[in-house]
């Protein structure tokens, strides 16, 4: 293979997102130690068009995000709808948020191409692919806080990388970059979900998802159940994949998030508390996408597992 | 790049396809480029598009999505504005008419009386407009006076919030769908369904910082489709209006 996550997303940085950084309402700045810092949405304001920048970079040019429309309950809200190519590249190698450096006694969480390069994380190894062509490395990180230069050290080394090659692109999630792109992890919730399943990513030859973005708000925990609730309750992921039937027949009803009865229809800031707001406190099957549609083409079926919970849509998108 | 020289790349878009769009081009004396994209020609979905690409300047996304009413599967346009109250101060606020007529659009950065991107809505296409710059012209019962059309609303919206005083400032971001009126040659039964699009079929949304009794009251008089106001502090939604697909099919089909 012959491409890079890196170089397409860091291309996509200084060719559009930085010439146009005045009308995304970003600011792009360097650290002392020479490490790029795209702020979409900690301090600043960004935008719509902020928004598809962040996803399409984390995607690393083999994807991308497009708006469309979609009912929450009884109303008509923008959704987020994600195409991408090489699906298990681009969502296991770079778009999922599993490459965790710690730092100060917490974990930074860190998606992206950067990923790629040394393959980090189990999900990242859950494909051969490796970017080793990649001339910098592009992270992407939901955040109420610019990194350090130290942290960004960590970051890089941990990458094997030097500062001065690192881009990393950040957001809170009490903005509308940070709603628009965890809305937008609908394939990216998905895909690992199927492989915690057995499900070999290299199997997986297409995919979309869809997302209604039901709120944005200030509050950083508040937007976070909210956007949460958008995925669990709202979105709806196609797969398109080779593999027996019986596969996928034994595991439809342990994917996704109406399997979790005893707390189906809460909203996620309350679930999310129960955890202490602490993701590693989270059950892995809590974190399960709302929908998933089957489509194989080895035997021309499709299934389909989940429903849309639109009456917790529409109470998070009323407030 | 500045949102005049924005405006002005898409004005050049423009005139560039011509006559693959379905447009025609004319250049008067008094300095005035004008596209004919619905007067006497027909023009058609990019030139449409582009008239609102053109007038949000840059500071936005300009999406064609749909609607069902009844059995038919109608075009709506959808506008995604970074910066919905500059849009409106520069593009939509609009300047005193020139000759009765209202142009829409972004002025020059050299010229205070030109227009980098103009858009007007008029029967005629002549060299006696007295304007400067780019205009783009389309009649009532043109696709592209349609499309303009379906940005009307939340315009409106941000209008009355900055009228109830709500600091530019605080409003933030802007969301809209509304239907793309089914064309007609009658003036006036287009002006009917554009007017019954806007009041039955527009869907806004607009995510600002603002108290509680302004919005109230600000949605409590809405006219023109469904508002939702998404107030950023408190993480409330503020809802006035409503969407009438009943009312629209009977107006549009």
């Amino acid at each position: 293979m012959t491409f890079s996550l890196n170089n397409n997303a860091a291309r996509l940085i200084e060719d559009y997102v930085r010439p146009n950084k005045e009308r995304l309402n970003i600011d792009i700045f360097e650290l002392d130690n020479g490490t790029t810092i795209l702020d979409m949405g900690v301090f600043a304001k960004g935008g719509w068009l902020a928004a598809k920048a962040f996803v399409d970079i984390g995607l690393g040019g083999l994807g991308e995000l497009c708006y469309r429309k979609m009912k929450a309950g009884s109303y008509y809200v923008p959704a987020l709808s994600v195409l991408v190519d090489r699906p298990g590249i681009a969502e296991m190698a770079s778009h999922v948020a599993r490459f965790r450096v710690p730092y100060k006694g917490r974990n930074i969480d860190i998606s992206g191409p950067i990923r790629s390069i040394k393959g980090v994380d189990e999900f990242a190894r859950a494909v051969e692919y490796r970017d080793v062509e990649a001339k910098s490395a592009v992270g992407c990180i939901q955040t109420t806080v610019i990194p350090t230069a130290e942290a960004c050290g960590l970051i890089a080394e941990a990458a094997g990388v030097t500062p001065e090659q690192l881009y990393l692109v950040v957001a809170r999630t009490g903005n509308i970059v940070g709603a628009v792109q965890v809305g937008a992890r609908n394939i990216e919730q998905t895909l690992p979900t199927l492989f915690d399943h057995g499900f070999d990513m290299e199997d997986i030859i297409q995919a979309s998802g869809v997302t209604p973005m039901i709120s944005i708000v200030d509050d950083e925990l508040v937007a976070y159940g909210r956007v949460n609730d958008s995925l669990i309750y709202g979105q709806e992921t196609n797969v398109y994949l080779r593999c027996d039937d019986e596969k996928i027949l034994g595991v439809l009803d342990e994917l996704t998030f109406v399997k979790n009865r005893d707390i189906y229809g809460t909203p996620f800031q309350e679930i999310f508390a129960r955890c202490d707001n602490d993701w590693t406190q989270v059950p892995r099957e809590w974190d399960a996408p709302c929908k998933i549609n089957f489509h194989n083409l080895s035997s021309g079926r499709s299934f389909s597992t989940g429903k849309l919970g639109h009456q917790t849509l529409e109470n998070s998108f009323l407030g | 790049m500045n949102l005049y020289n924005f405006s002005y790349e898409v004005f050049q878009s423009i005139r560039a396809r011509i006559p693959d769009n379905n447009c025609s081009f004319i250049e008067n004396e008094n300095g005035l480029s004008m596209v004919d994209a619905g007067v006497e020609m027909p023009g058609g979905w990019s030139v449409a598009k582009k008239v609102l690409e053109g007038l949000s300047c840059g500071l936005g996304q300009v999406n064609i999505g749909e609607i069902l009413l009844q059995d038919f599967r109608l075009p709506t346009v959808e506008l995604l504005l970074d910066e919905p109250v500059r849009i409106f101060e520069e593009s939509f606020r609009g300047r005193s008419s020139v000759n009765n007529l209202r142009i829409y659009g972004p002025g020059s950065e050299s010229d205070a009386q030109a227009y980098s991107f103009g858009f007007a809505v008029t029967g005629e296409i002549s060299g006696e407009i007295p304007a400067k710059g780019n205009l783009v012209a389309a009649g009532n019962t043109s696709l592209a006076a349609a499309v303009f059309n379906t940005s009307l609303p939340v315009m409106t919206a941000v209008e009355a919030l900055l009228k109830a005083g709500v600091p530019g400032e605080n409003i933030l971001w802007a969301w809209s769908s509304c239907p793309v009126a089914t064309l007609t040659d009658n003036k006036e039964q287009m002006t009917k369904k554009n007017e019954a699009v806007r009041r039955k079929g527009a869907v806004i949304s607009l995510w600002l910082r603002a108290d509680a009794d302004v919005l109230k009251a600000v949605t409590a008089s809405w006219e023109f489709g469904q508002l939702r106001l998404h107030e950023l502090v408190t993480a409330k939604t503020y809802i006035g209006g409503c969407l009438d697909e009943a009312g629209l099919s009977r107006e549009l089909l």
